[in-house]
């Protein structure tokens, strides 16, 4: 099987790990609100992590189980 | 190109936490030095692969405080290098543990924001991780690999390595 290059990427983490992108969802900051509100009701923070992409416009992503979980106990 | 230095330590001087016992040193911090130690010894190139063994790269994630679902390393394939099908494997699997491809080197100079980044023209990536078991316990390798033709450092031909997989990982 041919594999194209670079059809996956790893984004770091605040701890300096660079893992999948497959395992985080990046947030705007209207879900930023809502999900930090959920994290929150549950007695707990969010475990959120900053980036920038290459123009230098920065985001935020959570890791796409942590968002899940959220969702799930809705 | 290869270029390939092996360093020792010894694993009982570590505790749990991959913290030295006798100064609380993280393991972390000795493999920062092995780094320097590589390119004070071939000054125009930083180590970018590191290969251990699970016991070895289990210290690494502790000295990390790494969460407990990430799984520092990825494994070598038929004994080469190949992230594209170690991805494969974690995309089909359940997803909750979550392969750690590399950690932040310790060359990486931090932006206006403090954050390690990559300066792609000085070849400073971070340091990719590779298990090899074959590799016993207190044991590393630091490795520079590139895939152009070149007769400058060629210590080794590497034995264990697609050479056309060496850029596959997309570090953004």
């Amino acid at each position: 099987m041919e594999i194209e290059k670079y059809e996956w990427s790893c984004i770091r983490t605040n701890n300096g790990e660079w893992i999948s992108e497959i395992h985080t969802q990046i947030l705007d900051d209207d879900e930023l609100y809502v999900f930090e509100n959920l994290a929150s009701q549950e007695g707990r923070e969010l475990d959120k992590h900053y980036g920038h992409y290459d123009i230098g416009e920065k985001y935020i992503w959570c890791y796409e189980n942590d968002i899940n979980e959220l969702i799930n106990r809705q | 190109m290869e270029i390939k230095e092996t360093y020792y330590f010894s694993p009982c001087d570590f505790d749990r936490n991959g913290k030295k016992l006798s100064n609380g040193t993280p393991f972390k911090e000795i493999l920062k030095e092995f780094e320097h130690d590589f390119h004070s010894r071939h000054s125009n190139y930083y180590a970018l692969y590191l290969f251990a063994n699970h016991s070895t790269m289990l210290l690494l994630s502790r000295s990390c405080n790494a969460k407990k679902n990430l799984i520092y390393g990825m494994e070598l394939i038929e004994d080469e290098f190949d992230p594209n099908t170690n991805h494969h494997i974690e995309k089909a699997s359940n997803k909750k543990n979550i392969i750690v491809y590399g950690i932040d080197s310790a060359f990486m100079p931090l932006d206006e924001n403090g954050i390690p980044r990559i300066v792609e023209e000085k070849m400073i990536f971070p340091l990719t991780l590779l298990i090899d078991n074959n590799i016993r316990d207190g044991v590393l390798h630091l490795k520079y690999l590139d895939d152009e033709d070149s007769d400058e450092e060629n210590i080794n031909a590497p034995i264990n390595i697609d050479e056309n997989n060496l850029k596959f990982i997309k570090w953004r």
